[in-house]
């Protein structure tokens, strides 16, 4: 493709393109960190590989948030969690409630009551939304809606673009 | 809080209307792969919403497998011109 591609503003490119931009990015700054201390790895390997995966999972999250900038309230919400080092409390906070969830739901299928059991049923996933969902908990149910809708599309972009590179890696 | 929603309903300023949150729900029906095969008319929305978390679940999940697989491979491959190539291969 021409070079004027590259003159377009970051702004105006597509979603997809903003995406892959900063995770190559910030994959590039992993990388260049873990150049520069490759010396001392041969302990720990362990903690290590550990605290890569960590970090390669917080640079996925933290330029997906940076691409789509403030515009929307969930990336408004990680990017805040991400400045207040809380994003890790998140994550963990999310696969816990992950787990509950599996127990709760057979509880749910036990009760088998029709008429009832489709407004718990409602109520439940709302709150398992909301916890999903980056500043899911303090938001109304229609902007709730809409910012799962934005976070999946963005989600799945970011995953698309996470498994072109493994791809192309593992070649 | 099933009472606080519909409090809200009947009362106050911001009246959420049924007519906005079947919009939604369809929006969400449409980026859900599973619900987008079934014609739209029958899944409730409790369905949407349950679909809705189960499949931000397993995204999570991919991200966290895909990370982890990523973190790997960024450690058996040194050279900078493969990244540059990625770069160039993705963004053009």
């Amino acid at each position: 493709m021409s070079p004027q591609h590259m003159n377009i503003p970051l702004s105006r490119r597509s979603i997809r393109t903003r995406l892959a931009y900063r995770f190559l990015r910030a994959l590039k700054k992993l990388n260049r960190q873990r150049t520069g201390a490759v010396t001392s790895s041969t302990s720990s390997s362990i903690r290590d590989t550990c605290r890569r995966y960590h970090m390669v999972k917080m640079a996925a999250y933290a330029s997906m948030a940076s691409a789509v900038g403030s515009k929307r309230a969930w990336s408004r919400a990680l990017l805040s969690k991400i400045r207040n080092r809380g994003l890790n409390r998140w994550l963990v906070k999310r696969n816990k409630s992950r787990a509950l969830r599996g127990r709760s739901s057979s509880n749910a299928v036990a009760k088998e009551n029709p008429s009832k059991g489709s407004t718990v049923g409602l109520e439940e996933a709302h709150q398992e939304l909301r916890k999903l969902v980056p500043g899911g908990e303090v938001m109304d149910v229609l902007s709730l809606f809409d910012e799962t809708a934005h976070y999946i599309k963005c989600l799945t972009s970011q995953v698309q673009i996470m498994r072109n590179i493994v791809d192309f890696y593992s070649d | 809080m099933s009472s606080r929603r519909s409090r809200s309903r009947q009362s106050g300023a911001s009246r959420i209307t049924d007519d906005q949150i079947a919009d939604l729900v369809t929006k969400l029906q449409q980026l859900i792969p599973e619900l987008r095969r079934r014609r739209s008319d029958k899944v409730s929305a409790s369905k949407v919403l349950q679909e809705t978390c189960n499949y931000i679940r397993s995204l999570h999940r991919e991200v966290d497998d895909l990370s982890d697989r990523l973190s790997e491979l960024l450690e058996s491959t040194d050279s900078d011109s493969a990244q540059a190539a990625i770069i160039r291969s993705l963004l053009m």
